[in-house]
């Protein structure tokens, strides 16, 4: 048998200078990692919210320009694009006769909500589009309405936060069509996730038809004169963690600011809404 | 069987593997800045184009203003705000507006959708319009008012760079102030 060579291994300096090394290395490895995903998170969060504030505002400016719409255009009845202000004590949709635009100074109950008026059915000799014989959630409305090409009215609010439920499901925007009477047409919709609050502006004009300001639901005095609307939503994500914990404040027109102190992420989406069907020729 | 001496690495292979890790551990980084850079610039293009959505939408209501909206150039925010025209909320008070003019309109128009209103409540800063939400909005809006039509043009900063599938550049890089911004188009027809 060969005699066997002493082993000699790694002395206590190597060893350590090794581990040192590795040390080192790994530190900025793992540095890279978490702050890679940090950075994922904190996008997605804020993507989370900015494509809610989007989606929710392309889908109300194609609802809601159609506010004043008259199928009967021979008729001479004007009716006002939008359901005048609550009375004080009006019930909260979607219960019946919650037909009319709400004001609220502050986000605790989902803000503002918005009701406009339209009419339905067919123009004479032309098949209706789709919007004009369905709720505002896509619903087939009652054939006695649509033959009749009565008006009904588009109700949308922000279901507020009850606490119970989870983020994804709260926050919701939610839709429902009245008949003129306040019967409900069909359940209430929900629209979509991560909607925190709601608060428009009313853009009144003067007698000739020329715009002169955007005032608050509560100080609109002719409801007849109403030329466009201003929304600002408040979406958020639909987790609750991504931003570093800090005090962010939010203004929607209006409303008094909302401050939080959490790490969400929040996006301001505000739009102005012109109801084409209110110009005077 | 006859056992080797054992021999570790040289020095000089340490080495080489440090330099190709350190390499790549740099391109992971620099891709991660790039991608940063590239969501925060698409936040700023969607809400660009809300900007100009919205601005269109303000035209059509105060059409009779509609030659109030050219800006000659690029829209500079006034040093105070112009008279405000939208009930409104400074963090501290509400306030009812008077009614305004066509022309009040539209200046107050165009200060509302791009200046900074620096408004604070219990001294943090309200997020409210969107140019709080977009580096450096700047507008440039032509008008005919012969034709109703407008040419409507947001500006805003970025850093990203690159091309479109066409190869034409998409972030215009002023040399002389070492700025990087990125700007959309839309032609309106009132």
């Amino acid at each position: 048998m060969k005699r066997l060579s002493p082993q000699s291994g790694m002395t206590l300096i190597e060893l350590m200078l090794a581990i040192a090394l590795s040390l080192i290395i790994s530190y900025f490895i793992m540095n890279i990692m978490v702050t890679s995903a940090r950075t994922a998170a904190i996008s997605e969060g804020q993507a989370q919210a900015q494509e809610t504030g989007r989606l929710v505002m392309a889908w109300l400016d194609e609802q809601l320009s159609v506010a004043g719409y008259n199928s009967n255009y021979q008729s001479s009845e004007f009716q006002a694009p939008m359901a005048s202000l609550c009375q004080a004590g009006a019930p909260v949709p979607p219960a019946n006769n919650a037909h009319c635009t709400f004001n609220s100074n502050d986000h605790s109950s989902g803000g503002d909500r918005i009701a406009i008026r339209r009419s339905t059915g067919a123009r004479d000799g032309v098949t209706a589009p789709d919007h004009d014989v369905q709720t505002c959630a896509g619903e087939a409305l009652p054939a006695a309405i649509v033959n009749n090409q009565e008006f009904v009215i588009d109700v949308y609010w922000v279901q507020p936060n009850t606490g119970t439920a989870s983020t994804t499901d709260d926050y919701e925007l939610r839709c429902a069509t009245y008949e003129e009477n306040g019967t409900r047409i069909a359940d209430s919709q929900a629209i979509a996730n991560g909607v925190e609050s709601l608060h428009i502006l009313i853009g009144v004009a003067d007698a000739d038809g020329n715009p002169q300001r955007f005032v608050s639901p509560a100080n609109v005095t002719n409801w007849e004169r109403v030329v466009g609307i201003r929304v600002a939503i408040l979406a958020r994500e639909f987790g609750d963690n991504t931003l570093t914990q800090d005090s962010r404040a939010y203004g929607l027109l209006d409303a008094d600011p909302i401050t939080f102190r959490d790490g969400t992420a929040r996006y301001v989406q505000n739009g102005t809404i012109w109801f084409p069907n209110t110009k005077k020729l | 069987m006859s056992i080797t001496k054992q021999r570790g690495f040289g020095m000089v292979e340490v080495l080489v593997t440090l330099g190709i890790t350190t390499v790549g551990l740099l391109g992971i980084s620099s891709l991660q800045l790039q991608s940063n850079r590239a969501a925060q610039d698409s936040g700023n293009r969607s809400q660009a184009v809300w900007v100009l959505e919205d601005l269109a939408d303000r035209m059509n209501i105060n059409a009779a203003g509609l030659a109030d909206y050219d800006t000659g150039g690029n829209y500079s925010c006034p040093a105070s705000a112009p008279t405000i025209c939208a009930d409104y909320h400074d963090g501290s008070s509400r306030t009812a507006v008077a009614a305004c003019s066509a022309q009040e309109i539209a200046a107050f128009d165009l200060w509302d959708l791009v200046c900074r209103k620096e408004y604070t409540t219990n001294g943090t800063a309200i997020r409210a319009s969107s140019a709080d939400f977009i580096s450096n909005p700047v507008l440039n809006i032509q008008v005919d008012a012969a034709e109703r039509s407008a040419n409507l043009r947001l500006t805003w900063d970025t850093r990203t760079s690159g091309t479109d599938d066409n190869g034409n550049t998409l972030y215009i890089i002023d040399e002389s102030s070492e700025r990087r911004t990125a700007t959309i188009i839309r032609e309106v027809q009132l």
